[in-house]
């Protein structure tokens, strides 16, 4: 299929996150517009505390959206529950953890697998489609090690495999190089660059400036709002 | 999901906390095996009883005489004439003294013709030799356990051999002597007639040498099951408080009915262990969903459903049922063979112990438990219920933990450190 750029593959519109702690009332996200299109590769910065992981997490889908809306592929998520929500899920979004989130019962190639595993897939189809990711991530060699056999890089690199498998059209990848040092975060920011140019679209939520060198747009929030946005060729 | 993916993850997180899933299983298997161990010596028990009240039969009726009745030969006329009875067979019996080889033993001296010996062992298994002639000689048929020695079953007692019994001090004091006509095969003993331990000879030579008059005891045989209780009710109208009659058709029911229920209480009791398994594996399994909040928050992330997180949960919970069933059947099994040699030990489980076998009613089974011997029967049925069980209880012990982690949100989840 060929990359049409202009396909808007995240819009969220005037969204709204108020957390509620008993009559305590903290907006996170306030009033955030924005529009992502196919292949993108953007990054979100912003002091701690900004509203970072609460707008990604709003977009994943992973928590309720107080106000406003956000849509995937022209679909808005609001009106998604369930079974339909986790299907969802899973055949669009593909995510990425500062810490990992590697399954430490099961092996590189069967945390991998869990996508497919999920989806119903056969289990001959699942090992090759997991084993073909793997290898193209460089880990061919690591397919049956613990995920704590492995250094932080491999293991991030095992997640973005797991986020891949599944061909998903939205990566969202919160500080993937976070726990990494600066060397391995280059590695993984590469990685990223090349799932983006194979029309995949990733979004970043990253502290490391250095990495954001690759992204097409850098937004930036600041309490609960988009700051400034800026792009870069 | 397919289910063999359910079952592999369940079996994959079962694996990772090995002490702790062991553990959980652990205290199914003990409430499974009590359950085994303890039905199957109920049913033991009540299969060694009723195999010996089937070998007297259900047309069967044991009289005794109570208070200061006697019984003699005018009762056995009398017994004849009641309509429905075929036969009636008198027996006397004392415990004597027997010297042998190795040692001096108990027994009881049953004095029992040869037509009644066959009313008494239902069938007359002889090891060697043959039944003594319905004539007044002074010929023995000696139960197993008399001619071999308990200690080393070492045979002492032979056909055509001579045999001294003596009364016991106190009473008339006598020693007789008779010839071994035939060798009994074992019968095991019950708590009616040890067999093993006695001595049958004529009854006529018996009431001699007893210098008695008066029977300890008469079986009386209904011509059918029917007339049973029709006869029963004759007797009791003919001499009422005179005597005890024992009914066996009415005591195999009752004892059928007095084990059935204590098959449910000693099941009922190992069942409360195996709930308390049951709590055991929620607590464990809570505490699980609690440490792999984490896990649980990244499944649906990619893509879980409630369903799947639900299942796979169960499914760790129902593996620990199955595999702690299985081995707490076996472990069952291996125990419950075990229970009726500590009986034995318990009770002191001399194999010539044994009372006087019908002997005035309870003064018989006095010495029974002592040489009361059974062997524990594990039936399908039992261990079906027993693995059902353990299973029901797994699955609705995890039940709670697996609802609780499959509605957890996975943005808590993955926020929860
Ligand atoms: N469950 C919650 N309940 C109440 N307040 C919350 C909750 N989650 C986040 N917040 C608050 O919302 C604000 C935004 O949090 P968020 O995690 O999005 O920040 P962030 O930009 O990702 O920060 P960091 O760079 O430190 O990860 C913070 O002030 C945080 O304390
Ligand atoms: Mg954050």
């Amino acid at each position: 299929m060929a990359v049409r750029k202009d396909e808007i593959v995240v819009k969220t519109d005037n969204l709204w996150k108020i957390y509620r702690s008993g009559t305590l009332e903290y907006p996170a996200v306030k009033g955030i517009s924005i529009e992502i299109l196919r292949g993108e590769f953007v990054a979100i910065v912003g002091p701690s505390g900004s509203g970072k992981t609460t707008l990604l997490n709003l977009i994943g889908t992973l928590d309720s959206i107080t106000r406003g809306e956000v849509y995937l592929n022209g679909k808005p998520v609001s009106k998604m529950r369930g079974n339909e929500l986790a299907k969802f899920r899973n055949k669009t979004l593909g995510f990425v953890f500062q810490t990992y989130n590697l399954v430490s019962y099961l092996n590189v190639l069967e945390n991998v697998e869990l996508p497919l595993i999920a989806s119903n897939t056969p289990r001959s189809i699942r090992h090759e489609r997991a084993k073909k990711v793997l290898e193209q991530l460089g880990l061919g060699d690591k397919l049956n090690k613990m995920p704590n056999e492995l250094s932080g890089g491999e293991q991030q690199r095992v997640a973005i495999a797991r986020a891949l498998v599944n061909d998903p059209s939205l990566i969202l990848a919160d500080e993937p190089t976070g726990n990494l040092d600066s060397k391995t975060a280059q590695v993984v920011a590469s990685i990223l660059k090349n799932v983006c140019d194979s029309g995949v679209t990733v979004i970043m939520v990253t502290h490391n400036l250095e990495i954001t060198k690759s992204c097409n747009r850098i937004i930036y929030l600041r309490d609960g709002v988009v700051e400034k946005e800026v792009l870069q060729n | 999901m397919r289910t063999e993916d359910i079952l592999w993850l369940g079996f994959k997180s079962l694996k990772t906390r090995k002490v702790r899933g062991a553990l959980t299983i652990l205290s199914v298997v003990i409430g499974v095996a009590s359950i085994i161990g303890l039905v199957s010596q109920t049913a033991g028990i009540q299969a060694s009883v009723l195999s010996t009240l089937q070998s007297l039969g259900p047309t069967t009726l044991l009289v005794t005489p109570a208070r200061t009745t006697t019984l003699t030969q005018a009762d056995i006329a009398r017994m004849m004439s009641i309509p429905g009875v075929e036969g009636v067979v008198p027996v006397v019996s004392a415990q004597m003294r027997l010297t042998r080889a190795s040692e001096v033993v108990q027994v009881n001296v049953i004095g029992v013709d040869s037509i009644g010996l066959k009313t008494l062992l239902g069938e007359v298994r002889l090891l060697d030799g043959e039944i003594y002639p319905p004539s007044n000689t002074p010929l023995a048929i000696v139960g197993n356990g008399v001619a071999f020695s308990s200690t080393q079953g070492i045979q002492e007692v032979y056909v055509g051999q001579p045999i001294t019994l003596e009364q016991p001090l106190g009473s008339t004091g006598r020693r007789i002597t008779l010839q071994v006509a035939g060798i009994l095969d074992k019968y095991g003993s019950s708590a009616f007639l040890s067999t093993d331990n006695s001595i049958f000879i004529p009854i006529d030579y018996a009431m001699n040498i007893f210098n008695r008059r008066a029977y300890s005891y008469i079986i009386v045989k209904a011509a059918n099951v029917e007339s049973v209780n029709t006869v029963s009710e004759y007797l009791t109208t003919i001499y009422g408080r005179n005597i005890s009659i024992i009914n066996v058709q009415q005591i195999t029911q009752a004892v059928s009915t007095i084990m059935g229920f204590f098959s449910i209480l000693l099941g009922s009791v190992a069942a409360i262990s195996l709930s308390v398994a049951g709590l055991g594996i929620m607590n464990i399994m809570l505490v699980s969903v609690y440490e792999r909040t984490k896990e649980i928050g990244l499944l649906k992330a990619i893509g879980f459903k409630d369903r799947n997180v639900l299942t796979i949960f169960l499914s760790e919970a129902m593996l620990v049922g199955i595999i702690g069933g299985i081995l707490g059947i076996v472990a069952g099994a291996g125990a419950s063979q075990l229970v009726p040699t500590l009986i034995g030990t318990y009770f002191g489980s001399s194999n010539l112990g044994g009372g006087g076998g019908f002997q005035g009613g309870g003064a018989g089974m006095q010495g029974a438990m002592a040489s009361f011997s059974y062997t524990p029967v594990i039936t399908l049925d039992v261990v079906g219920i027993a693995l059902i069980t353990a299973v029901s209880v797994s699955v609705l012990s995890g039940l709670y933990p697996a609802w609780r982690a499959s509605k957890m949100e996975p943005i808590k989840a993955l926020r929860y450190e």
